[in-house]
């Protein structure tokens, strides 16, 4: 692979970019301890996937299909649900709690 | 006369249930209709007993079950075999019958008397009469069966019966320890009953009697097959049947149940464990006696177990203190008496003896209970110089204590001269001596607790009287069979009674002059030994100088040979060894092996817990290491493949 | 309009602009959000240029609606939403916020493995490319898709909403 074909984005970089994304995504959800930076981390998460969803759907499906893209808008949608319920959490966690550190919030330990 | 059988069996049934079910409030009446019942039992045995005696036999029976080799079915046509229940009047059941419902009935009716207490009726005062009730409710059934099998089960009811009754006051220890110790001791010889029973029936087919008989009268065919020991397999049978009766009739070595049998009420002892259930060991092998007369070694070892019972019984009678036990061992001694004669080979003297036995036994216990009833107390030693105070019961006791003792021309003189004389002609000499010297041993001891009670000065603390008419009259009733009944089998009445036993079959006994003056010479002399030690104001011969002088064989006899300490050990060594090994297994092995899983689920949980910190963040840990793990193992099956 | 991958030059190179200038921002913008930023404020500024920067790439391969819905429900809603709770948990916004450092090194280590398992997984895989983009409006068929073959989960997606939308109501509701 030369320089020239490096540089015209093609399926891998696509492909790279929403890993890098995705990991990126869970290393902030497990290292943060706030509660809506782990929700923001998550978003991460989640459009590194979309991402890979919209590059397959524009590379390797041979047929005039949309399926990835018709993921990509489920996905946003239950993000959309996801980050409104979790934010409604962290809010009622909040007023209970009066902080956001999850590894305060530990009433489940075994 | 069908009819007639079932109604003398169903009479006493129907009274246990009407009291169980219907009148067990009202003492009075549980009693009345007990005592109805048992009264027109009686009337209605002596009347089969009138016809048996002209000649009429009657069978009734009815099918019960029919049984189906293992893949057959009626259906298929099979016809399986039938196991049938029934009933039969023959001499030797109408002979049963007679003893049974009469002392049955005196009995019952002495009972009203007896269980007063104080001028109070005995709390359980239905419940006695209830349980009496079933009592003579399975011993008629026991007595009238026509197959072994309809005899076991009311065998085992007149046992559950006797545990029962023994076991009547169970708010005192010794009453329940007891009525469990006869019911564990007699269940060891039903073990052997019901293993008879089984061969018989395996290699019989049968458990009618009449199908048996003829088979063991062929003196050949399958039950006379080699088996065990080269012994026939008849002899086995005849063994477990045999051992049934030992435990029942309270033979050596199964005789420790019956003096702790001792702990019921009186007028069950004077029913129950000397006149009737305790005949039943003798009416069995009676009954079953083609059985044993086919297979002469069978008939050595009831006249071993007999004769040895008789001395063996009749030395632990010698020196206890308690009434009632020494008439147990006299029981005993005299159901000893009984099997001896039956091993020699004499059913009518075995059961002449059963038939006076009944009835001056029943009296004896009877007259003791009114002295018990009166002084509170079993213990001779507490008792003396009844002799005024108690008149009636004095006179009854002595009829009841001579005719025991064999003195001439009393019942107990012809049945016993009649089994010495068996004795001396069919069994071993060592047994002929064994039962000659029973003889005085039995008269010892009769006097001994004779005179301790009624000579001499009183000894206890209450103030006895006369107990009340309803205990006397049965007493006086009953003494007169005891004294006479045996003259109807005497010489002078030609054999009556043997030969309305026997039958076709009967003989004229040879009588023989020297066994007969030899054992009444040994009966006075036993009676003139117990009156110097016991009935003098002076005693001639000094009963704590004999016991001193003994060595340690006063001591042997009053622990009964410690027979029981004996049993006891070996249980106790049995039970506890087994239990130690099983307790062992148990904590060691299936209490190891549901620790060390419990352990390792402890260990496996309390090292994950740490995994379980709470933390969400911990668990996304695990999660997506999961997932990268999963990745990898993906990835490296994918390349496997590839290549 | 046209993706990248066809034969016209200029939309390759603009494409490919696009494209380099998304990704750079976008990683180095998530680089700063994940290991950087303090604020929670600025924080939620990052993830903005992150998916500002994947809207982009939406339209460079031809995904025309979706980065229109990426701008309207990412950026005009859910990131909206992220910063009124930010603003409603007073005292959280500078929170510094780092987990301890055996659980950092743990999530350090299980990103990079779950990276790497992916950029294994990408490169040693022959990928069988399509070289012609779709030059279709994508508004349609993917509205036909949703209304036929997707129909069902269309509709769980549309109850799912409403449910959460119920659901996140009555949690944040102060009683």
């Amino acid at each position: 692979m030369n320089a020239s074909q490096f540089l015209v984005p093609g399926l891998q970089h696509f492909l790279v970019f929403g890993s890098l994304l995705f990991s990126l995504g869970i290393y902030g959800a497990l290292s943060r301890r706030n509660a809506i930076a782990i929700l923001l981390s998550i978003e991460l998460m989640l459009n590194g996937v979309n991402i890979l969803m919209v590059a397959f759907s524009r590379y390797i499906t041979t047929t005039q299909e949309l399926a990835g893209q018709v993921f990509a808008m489920f996905i946003i949608s239950v993000a959309a649900a996801e980050a409104a319920v979790g934010l409604a959490i962290v809010i009622a966690v909040y007023r209970q709690r009066r902080t956001l550190q999850v590894d305060q919030l530990d009433l489940l330990k075994g | 006369m069908q009819a007639q059988l079932w109604t003398i069996l169903g009479l006493p049934l129907m009274a246990f249930v009407v009291i169980v079910f219907f009148t067990r409030r009202s003492k009075d009446l549980s009693s009345f209709v007990a005592i109805g019942a048992m009264f027109g039992s009686m009337l209605l045995a002596y009347a089969t007993f009138i016809q048996v005696a002209g000649g009429a036999r009657a069978v009734s029976e009815f099918e019960w079950l029919r049984l189906f080799p293992a893949g057959a079915s009626e259906a298929a046509g099979e016809s399986g075999t039938a196991l049938r229940l029934g009933i039969q009047a023959d001499p030797l059941t109408a002979l049963m019958l007679v003893v049974v419902t009469t002392v049955s009935f005196l009995v019952q009716v002495y009972s009203r008397g007896y269980m007063v207490e104080h001028g109070h009726k005995d709390p359980g005062f239905s419940r006695f009469f209830a349980y009496l009730s079933l009592f003579t409710f399975s011993m008629l059934g026991l007595v009238l069966a026509n197959n072994l099998l309809f005899l076991f089960i009311s065998w085992e009811l007149v046992g559950l019966s006797s545990y029962l009754l023994i076991g009547f006051w169970y708010q005192k220890p010794e009453a329940w320890i007891a009525a469990k110790k006869a019911f564990i001791t007699t269940r060891i010889g039903d073990i052997g009953f019901l293993i008879g029973l089984l061969i018989l029936w395996n290699v019989g087919g049968s458990l009618q009697f009449t199908d048996l008989f003829e088979q063991a009268d062929l003196r050949s065919g399958a039950l006379f097959n080699a088996s065990l020991l080269g012994q026939p397999v008849l002899f086995w049978a005849c063994l477990g049947l045999f051992a049934g009766a030992v435990g029942k009739s309270g033979q050596f070595p199964l005789h420790v149940w019956l003096p702790d049998a001792m702990e019921g009420p009186t007028p069950v002892s004077a029913l129950i464990h000397a006149a009737t259930m305790v005949a039943a060991g003798v009416y069995l092998v009676a009954r079953t006696f083609p059985l044993f007369e086919a297979v002469p070694q069978a008939l050595s070892v009831v006249a071993f177990i007999g004769g040895f019972t008789a001395i063996f019984a009749g030395t632990m009678g010698l020196v206890n203190n308690d009434m009632k036990r020494v008439m147990a061992f006299s029981t005993v001694s005299q159901l000893g008496y009984m099997m001896l004669a039956l091993g020699a080979g004499s059913i009518a003297a075995a059961m002449f003896h059963l038939f006076t036995h009944a009835f001056f036994k029943a009296l004896l216990f009877l007259s003791a209970g009114s002295v018990i009833h009166a002084t509170e107390t079993n213990d001779v030693r507490e008792m003396g110089g009844l002799r005024r105070k108690m008149p009636i019961t004095f006179a009854t006791m002595l009829i009841g204590s001579l005719s025991l003792a064999g003195f001439p021309l009393l019942s107990g003189f012809w049945s016993k001269d009649e089994i010495l004389v068996a004795a001396s002609e069919n069994a071993n000499v060592v047994l002929f001596a064994f039962a000659m010297l029973t003889v005085f041993l039995t008269a010892f001891y009769t006097f001994r607790m004779f005179f301790l009670t009624f000579a001499g000065a009183y000894r206890g603390h209450h103030h006895p009287h006369e107990s009340p008419p309803v205990m006397t009259v049965p007493l006086i009733l009953l003494a007169i069979p005891a004294a006479a009944v045996g003259l109807w089998g005497s010489p002078w009445m030609g054999f009556g009674f043997q030969r309305f036993l026997e039958g076709d079959r009967f003989r004229e006994p040879v009588g023989s002059t020297p066994v007969m003056l030899t054992s009444v010479v040994l009966g006075l002399a036993g009676i003139g030994l117990a009156y110097a030690m016991y009935g003098m104001r002076q005693p001639a011969i000094n009963p704590r100088t004999v016991g001193a002088r003994s060595g340690g064989l006063y001591t042997l006899l009053l622990n009964r040979w410690y027979v029981d300490e004996l049993y006891m050990w070996i249980l106790d060594k049995l039970a506890i060894g087994t239990g130690a090994v099983l307790a062992a297994f148990d904590r060691q092995v299936l209490d190891g092996a549901i620790n060390a899983l419990a352990e390792l689920w402890r260990g496996l949980g309390s090292g994950l817990r740490g995994l379980q910190s709470g933390r969400v963040q911990n668990y996304g840990l695990y999660l997506f290491g999961g997932v990268a793990a999963i990745a990898f193992a993906l990835l490296v099956a994918q390349g496997g493949m590839a290549r | 309009m046209t993706g990248l991958g066809t034969s016209d030059p200029l939309t390759t190179v603009v494409g490919s602009i696009v494209f380099w200038i998304a990704a750079i921002s976008g990683i180095v913008a998530a680089f700063m959000m994940v290991f950087q930023i303090r604020n929670m404020v600025r924080q939620a500024l990052a993830l903005t240029v992150v998916l500002g920067g994947i809207a982009g790439m939406y339209a460079i391969m031809g995904a025309d609606f979706l980065a229109v819905v990426q701008l309207v429900v990412y950026i005009g809603a859910i990131i909206v939403l992220m910063i009124f709770a930010i603003f409603m948990t007073p005292g959280q916004v500078d929170n510094p916020g780092q987990s301890s450092a055996a659980q950092r090194a743990g999530a350090g280590v299980v990103a990079v493995l779950v990276f790497a398992a992916s950029y294994f997984a990408i490169t040693s895989q022959r990928w069988d490319v399509r070289g012609a983009a779709l030059d279709i409006s994508t508004i349609g068929p993917i509205g036909g898709l949703l209304f036929t073959r997707y129909l069902l989960p269309f509709e769980i997606v549309s109850a799912l909403l409403t449910v959460a939308l119920v659901g996140a109501i009555v949690i944040a509701r102060e009683d």
